[in-house]
């Protein structure tokens, strides 16, 4: 019962935070309100939600990830799959040293494996923050997908890593021959166990289908379960879980240009996938702002400075760890960039000069998100011996104050940096793109050929289909002389399509309008009416997707 | 954790409950193998499922009956409400009463109040059972909308009876005045909440859209909300909060009609509404499955009867039940029917005669399904002073029982009784409403030319020679769907066969166009983003020309 009204005005606060990020004069990022909101309802109401780290990570990691690795774009991580991987791996083992030792260097009570496994943490960004925060800037394509694909990545890198300095914490011992071989084991045990448990349900979902015909509401259902299902079983074989649900996802979106998918099925997907998104995005953040307010009393309790100074010396600690993590960054970007460049001019590679501008940018972009407050939740309580496991709180409040202060430094820094896309700055017709079009419209009208001697031959309807059939390959010749026309010819047969769009769309609003009308004058019945608005729906949702 | 796994058990059992019903060559109705599913994974596993009736009556109920009154057919509401009413509020009362004497006198361990509350949770039909075995048969329309009515408010009329016969067992105190009242008290209540709660909620909702944009996945969230939202509303106040959701699902079709959210909402919301009724309807059933094995082991124990006699008398009760079903609904159908034609000749206009078969297939069609389990499953655990409820687990039985043999019924029975539809009776559907599609036709042309006139002011003289070509394009295509709808009944006949062609031939271009964008993918020739984009516009025409 709990459950329920807990979920339920979690939702609802997600629901809020659209109208208020647009409601206020200052643009202030979702994430902000979201966390605001769960404050308030952690002050104000007498909710409390215990979160069960287990459950948390459960719930939330798998869809979440099965997802960014499902619409990365595999092209970006293919191209600079070393450079993705130095930051992935290279640069999470380079902050847990780096950053690690400074915390045990700052405060002293914090033991030197806890500041490890706290600096281990903060390691992973999260990619859908950055991608909030630069929407609409002109920042540049290679570098965000490199952003994005290791974002990726080193959420299980950065999770493994904590285990580590978790174990060392609990066992006292720490051997790095026996870290380095069990962390090569996670990963390919994990990734095998994504690829094979997608790979194995997607080949059973298309044989069953193609048997007994296809239901998109089963076909969604499966999907949702694919990431748990990796998840569960990684974790069972002992890979990491994290990773399977990564690979997972990118072997999904292999599998899916396999095209072997129904319309309906597909279109449903993405709906219900865009939802889980949405929800589960938003949630997490209420409930990061949700376990502030305790989080916060509990590390105060800890620090042996005087009752009016604690405030300040947690806002110093914080700002010093989210300044170090950028400098790390900086530092790590500028002599990978650098490297490669200098590599591809040896190799006769015209090579690009790393951006001081883009280098900055990407520093900052390396906002912390969800993966870094479960994961930091999720610090056992006790050691072996029943006493509590050192500065605990402290470095729970430490991580999410980094979260915080990461996504405000980028709110803020970021458009600094990185300006505007200048309006014009729209997609210019790519020559492949151009050809693609044409051959999709020569392979249609090859079938609408097809298809019109079989029905001729069927029915003996031949004077329909001959005139259904010119009718629509007139349209595809239309589309391909408009995509092989030369430059100028182009740009009007362009803009006449654009103009045909916005015409179309004037002309379905008018339809549904009258069907509406008619329903509400019980002229059409509800299922009649509902069909016909929702061929209507069909037709503008694809004039309108660009 | 555990809640979570067992999450994923029963949306594995829901997904595997298709291919497995096609797998059959004989056509099993799939909450049969939804039912066998869950006993499978309760007899196969050690996951133990324990269910708080609240919960499960909170999580499952809201959302089912507000898209049941979302969804409604309101057509058929204005013109035979009476009808609707005396069935879906006459008939459940009817019903209770009668069955519930029946079910104690038969089972006398069963005490009369639980009696008449597993009365009242058996009257509640089942709206979606019903149509999916109706459609394509050649039942009058108008029956059609009357019973999707009557299902639609007796899941509110019964959970409310039962609910009373709950607290009767619980108290041990009923009154027939105080009840009567009460029931009135709580009914216009809960009524009220709910159309309050959604009409606040969707004009607030439309206000905030109109000044500062709206987003498809708030715009779903919010519908997913509101039946939460009545729901909880109803039952702070101390109303029904069953008919607070029934009612929210009623205004939202209705405002619904309003026209006021955009085309990607609608969609959205139509697709993720569907994947719930997918859903909860599936895992209802696993979940009874699941719970059947334990359901009949106590229920067989609290029977006074030789052991080897058990199942048979089990099947006894649940066969007398189901028969006194029918026949008290076909009665009081009868009754209802022959009154309302008696009453129109009376005033002097043509009454329709009952028609014995369509009668008896309105008995039939009598179908119990989700709702009824979910109120079941609600029955509370213990009685105030702790000790158990008495006869849970035999009323839980019964009314198991009630749903498969009336489906099973239902599923053999209707296609005896009414011959399937005639092809041409869609055709001359489309033909009584082609008025309406050329006006939207008209409509449209206007729109595009006044859209066009205004133009010109932006792009100037140069504009309007580009888009001229475009507008005569677009306004041809709607003389022509104009004409096939005025066009005398043969030609348009062939016009019709003619639309039917290019539809089909439509579908296989957009099948090719798909497989070369696939293609071109896999070869790196253009980036995800791009293929994305491109497959969903292809998918988006399909599902329109599949649809239609």
């Amino acid at each position: 019962m709990e459950t329920i009204s807990i979920t339920l005005v979690l939702l609802l606060a997600v629901v809020l935070s659209g109208p208020l990020e647009r409601l206020l004069w200052i643009r202030i990022p979702r994430p902000f309100i979201q966390i605001a909101l769960g404050g308030a309802i952690a002050l104000s109401t007498d909710l409390s939600i215990t979160l069960h780290p287990d459950v948390f990570f459960l719930l939330f990691l798998p869809p979440l990830l099965f997802l960014d690795g499902w619409r990365t774009p595999r092209q970006g991580l293919r191209r600079d799959f070393g450079l993705i991987l130095g930051l992935a791996i290279g640069l999470v083992v380079f902050t847990v040293l780096g950053l690690g030792t400074f915390i045990h260097w700052m405060i002293p009570a914090m033991p030197l494996a806890v500041a490890f496994a706290l600096a281990a943490i903060v390691s992973p960004t999260d990619a859908l923050a950055v991608s909030a925060i630069l929407a609409g800037r002109a920042m540049p394509e290679r570098l965000m997908h490199v952003l994005e694909g290791e974002s990726l990545l080193n959420d299980a890198s950065g999770l493994v890593c904590m285990n580590f300095a978790v174990a060392a914490v609990m066992t006292g011992a720490f051997s790095l021959g026996a870290a380095a071989s069990e962390f090569v084991w996670l990963a390919v045990g994990g990734v095998l166990c994504g690829v094979a448990v997608t790979g194995a349900a997607a080949m059973a979902k298309h044989i069953v289908s193609v048997r007994f015909g296809e239901e998109a509401g089963a076909q969604v259902l499966i999907s949702l379960l694919m990431p748990f299902g990796a998840y569960l079983a990684a974790e069972w074989l002992g890979g990491s879980p994290v990773l399977a649900a990564v690979a997972a996802g990118l072997t999904m979106g292999r599998l899916e240009q396999g095209g072997h998918l129904g319309a309906v099925s597909r279109l449903d997907r993405k709906v219900f996938w865009d939802m889980v998104q949405y929800i589960a995005n938003g949630v997490v953040f209420v409930l990061l702002g949700e376990q502030l307010p305790d989080i916060v009393a509990r590390a105060s309790d800890l620090m042996q400075v005087p009752e009016r100074f604690e405030w300040a010396w947690l806002l110093l600690y914080v700002c010093a760890i989210v300044a170090f993590l950028a400098a790390l960054r900086f530092a790590w970007v500028w002599g990978c960039l650098t490297a490669a460049a200098k590599w591809a001019r040896r190799r006769g590679v015209k090579g690009e000069r790393a951006d001081r501008k883009h280098v900055g940018a990407a520093a900052l972009g390396g906002v912390r998100g969800a993966v870094t407050l479960a994961g930091i939740l999720t610090l056992p309580l006790h050691l072996p011996d029943g006493s509590a496991f050192p500065a605990r709180d402290l470095a729970i409040f430490l991580a999410a104050g980094v979260i915080i202060a990461s996504l405000a430094a980028a709110a803020i820094g970021l458009p600094l940096l990185i300006p505007p896309a200048t309006a014009h700055h729209r997609p210019t017709r790519s020559r492949t793109l151009s050809a693609i079009h044409v051959e999709a419209a020569e392979a249609a009208i090859r079938a609408i050929e097809t298809g019109q001697r079989r029905i001729a031959e069927a029915d003996g309807g031949t004077l329909l289909a001959t005139e259904a059939a010119a009718h629509l390959v007139e349209t595809y010749r239309r589309r391909i002389a408009a995509h092989s026309a030369p430059g100028e010819r182009a740009e009007a047969l362009l803009r006449t399509s654009e103009i045909e769009r916005d015409l179309h769309v004037e002309a379905l609003r008018a339809e549904r309008d009258i069907y509406f009308q008619a329903a509400r004058a019980d002229r059409l019945n509800e299922d009649e009416v509902r069909g016909l608005v929702l061929a209507l729906d069909l037709l503008e949702a694809r004039l309108t997707t660009r | 954790m555990e809640t979570i796994t067992i999450t994923l058990a029963l949306f594995l059992a829901v997904v595997i409950s298709g291919p497995l019903e096609r797998l059959f060559r004989m056509r099993i109705p799939r909450p049969f193998i939804q039912i066998a599913i869950g006993a499978a994974i309760a007899l196969g596993t050690d996951l133990s499922i324990t269910l708080h009736p609240d919960v499960f009556f909170l999580l499952f109920l809201p959302p089912l009956l507000f898209l049941d009154g979302w969804r409604a057919p309101r057509q058929g509401f204005e013109r035979d409400l009476s009808l609707i009413l005396g069935l879906a509020i006459g008939l459940v009362v009817f019903t209770v009463i009668g069955l519930g004497i029946f079910i104690h006198w038969m089972i006398p361990l069963m005490p009369l109040a639980v009696a008449f509350a597993l009365a009242a949770i058996l009257s509640p039909t089942d709206t979606l059972a019903v149509s999916a075995i109706l459609k394509g048969r050649a039942v009058p329309e108008r029956l059609l909308q009357v019973l999707e009515g009557e299902s639609l408010f007796n899941d509110a009329s019964g959970l409310v009876c039962m609910q009373f016969a709950v607290v009767a067992v619980m108290t041990g105190m009923f009154s027939l005045r105080a009840a009567w009242q009460e029931f009135l008290w709580l009914a216009v209540g809960g009524f009220l909440t709910g159309m309050v709660v959604t009409y606040v909620v969707a004009t607030a909702k439309n206000k905030i859209s109109e000044k500062l944009g709206e987003e498809a996945g708030g715009q779903v969230l919010i519908s997913l909300l509101m039946p939460f939202g009545a729901y909880l509303m109803a039952e702070q106040l101390g109303f029904s909060p069953v008919l607070a959701a029934v009612a929210a699902g009623l205004t939202m079709g209705r405002l619904e009609q309003g026209n006021r959210v955009g085309a990607v909402t609608r969609l959205d919301r139509k697709v993720f509404w569907d994947l719930i009724q997918f859903i909860a309807n599936g895992v209802v059933f696993v979940l009874l499955g699941e719970q059947l094995p334990q359901i009949v082991a106590r229920a067989a124990d609290l029977m006074q009867v030789p052991e080897q006699h058990k199942a048979g008398w089990l099947l006894l009760y649940v066969c007398a039940i189901v028969c006194i079903l029918a026949a008290l609904r076909f009665l009081w159908v009868w009754g209802c029917l022959t009154a309302a034609a008696a009453w129109a000749r009376s005033r002097g206009r043509k009454g329709g005669q009952t028609d014995g078969k369509q009668v008896a297939a309105a008995a039939l069609a009598g179908v119990r399904g989700a709702v009824t389990l979910a109120g079941i499953l609600a029955l509370p655990l213990s009685l105030p002073d702790g000790s158990p409820f008495p006869a849970r687990d035999l009323a839980i039985l019964l009314a198991a029982g009630v749903i498969i043999v009336s489906l099973a019924v239902a599923a053999i029975g209707l296609p005896l009784l009414v011959p399937p539809v005639q092809q041409d009776q869609e055709s001359r559907r489309a033909r009584e409403n082609s008025a309406i599609y050329v006006e939207a036709a008209e409509a449209a042309i206007r729109a595009i030319e006044t859209a066009n006139q205004k133009m010109p002011a932006s792009g100037g003289e140069d504009a309007k020679r580009i888009a001229s070509a475009p507008v005569a394009r677009l306004i041809e295509n709607y003389r022509n769907r104009i004409a096939t709808h005025t066009a005398p009944d043969d030609r348009a006949e062939i016009l019709l066969q003619a639309g039917e062609i290019e539809r089909r031939l439509q579908i296989a271009a957009l099948r090719a166009e798909r497989d070369i964008y696939f293609q071109a993918a896999r070869a790196n020739r253009i980036t995800e983003e791009e293929v994305r984009r491109l497959v969903l516009a292809l998918d988006l025409m399909e599902t329109r020309l599949l649809a239609s």
